[in-house]
């Protein structure tokens, strides 16, 4: 990225935040400065990039995209017609804006499914990243089947191209083996049962998810903020053109580690400096 | 007198098992274990006096577990259930999900005698959020004791519509792990047989 890039840009941050001193008007001179709010405008209609959060109930959708784009959250209101499903608009550093849904979870009871399948079935077709989230504690894999084959499948039958990307949370309460709290990372069983709960899920999901394999399962902890990087990365990815809105920023998983081990690598680090 | 374990897939109804009858039963950590239905001898103590009696334990595969055995499963508990004297419905403390339950309550209610009691054993209590165990105490912490109160309450509003013989006294928090309410339950499956025999 040349500095001419890099200035408009933050010149364009300055201009949409809505704080831009009068002193900047002064210094663009009044046409120069109409111009600018004329591109800012412009920049705000063409749409975000829409992450559409899917999941069963109690999966952790919400702490996943709390702790995904923590620090730039901007402003969470309902769609449209429900209080179920939210709107989170994240301003990035890096420039650009991101739309999250974070939709309600399917399963909690039928009563409930009809009305929340009838939101999916609306906001599923305005995605252009579906993040489906799993629960590694959970065995079930019958209700997701279902809830791809009667609501994710039929809501993306026009040929849009959209891409789905499929995660699994609670990585940490998976066993046998068991959470390393001092390094805050799993331990070596712990890690063999992860991979192996991927393989019996790419399996399981083989015939919705054509191409699934355990690989392509982004695994991480929401709640230790284990593997977000590589979450945010993949639906980067995703977002194909859009890509560049999105620079990554997730909560630092260190900060969780034990203290005394925080305190170890930070003496190092500013020997080292 | 025969018990049988329903319950999701992963719900913990092996480990239940074994931990209510001091049992060796094949437990799994990420995929599905049991996949037909077990038969194991087992004694249930008397909560009271300490004496024993010998019961058939029924292990079930959970359901749920993939669209593709859902009915093979369902014809074997729809076979297994007029069978049964008791019925221990096997459910995990923390998921917000009830659907399946609902389901396989509503596919197995022609199945369901009229004299058929039920608990609901709701599993890995130790694990319901905070997640903050009083290992000093060897109980649940007040906060956790408090999210166990309303997850009953929460896990008979989504049950009762589909079993509507269900009271809140049904409903039996437990953790294998932490040997937490397992007396409670071995209670209720105890009193539930000796109601049964005698009516019968």
């Amino acid at each position: 990225m040349d500095k001419k890039t890099t200035f408009l840009k933050g010149l364009f941050e300055l201009a949409q935040s809505g704080h831009a001193p009068d002193s900047l008007r002064r210094a663009l001179g009044s046409e120069t400065a109409d111009r600018l709010e004329r591109l800012v405008s412009q920049e705000r209609a063409t749409n975000p990039p829409r992450v559409v959060v899917i999941g069963k109930a109690g999966v952790g959708k919400t702490t996943t995209i709390n702790n995904l784009f923590s620090a730039e959250f901007r402003v969470s209101h309902a769609l449209r017609g429900t209080s179920a499903a939210q709107l989170k608009e994240f301003g990035l550093r890096g420039g650009g804006v991101l739309h999250i849904v974070d939709m309600p979870g399917l399963g909690e009871g039928l009563v409930e499914d009809k009305i929340f399948e009838e939101i999916y079935r609306e906001e599923l077709p305005k995605a252009d990243v579906i993040l489906y989230v799993l629960e590694a504690d959970e065995r079930l894999l019958g209700e997701d089947q279902r809830i791809f084959n009667e609501v994710i499948l039929p809501a993306l039958a026009d040929g849009k191209g959209r891409s789905l990307v499929v995660g699994l949370n609670k990585v940490d309460l998976l066993g046998p083996g068991s959470w390393d709290t001092a390094l805050n990372y799993p331990d070596e069983e712990l890690e063999k049962a992860i991979h192996g709960r991927c393989t019996d899920i790419a399996r399981k999901l083989a015939s919705q998810v054509r191409g699934l394999e355990a690989k392509n399962i982004n695994y991480y902890s929401a709640e230790l903020r284990y593997r977000l990087d590589e979450l945010q990365i993949t639906l980067i990815k995703a977002a194909g053109k859009a890509a560049w809105k999105l620079p990554v920023q997730t909560k630092d998983p260190f900060e969780l580690a034990s203290p005394e081990v925080q305190e170890i690598v930070r003496e190092w680090r500013e020997a080292q400096e | 007198m025969r018990v049988a374990f329903l319950g999701k897939c992963g719900a913990g109804k092996s480990s239940l098992i074994n931990a209510l009858f001091g049992l060796n039963l094949r437990t799994g950590s990420y995929q599905a274990t049991t996949l037909s239905l077990q038969r194991v001898q087992a004694s249930l103590i008397n909560p009271g006096d300490g004496s024993s009696i010998g019961i058939e334990i029924v292990d079930t595969p959970g359901f749920a577990e993939s669209q593709e055995t859902k009915d093979e499963y369902l014809e074997a508990y729809a076979g297994l259930l007029p069978t049964i004297d008791h019925l221990v419905w096997v459910v995990q403390s923390h998921p917000r999900t009830f659907r399946p339950d609902q389901e396989a309550l509503l596919d197995l209610t022609p199945a369901i005698h009229s004299s058929l009691t039920m608990t609901v054993a709701l599993t890995r209590a130790d694990t319901i959020g905070p997640n903050n165990w009083d290992h000093h105490a060897g109980q649940p912490s007040a906060e956790q004791l408090q999210a166990l109160t309303e997850q009953a309450d929460n896990v008979l509003s989504k049950l009762m519509p589909y079993a509507p013989w269900l009271t809140r006294h049904d409903i039996v928090p437990c953790s294998t792990t932490k040997g937490y309410g397992l007396s409670a339950v071995s209670e209720r499956i105890w009193d539930a047989l000796v109601a049964r025999q005698g009516t019968g």
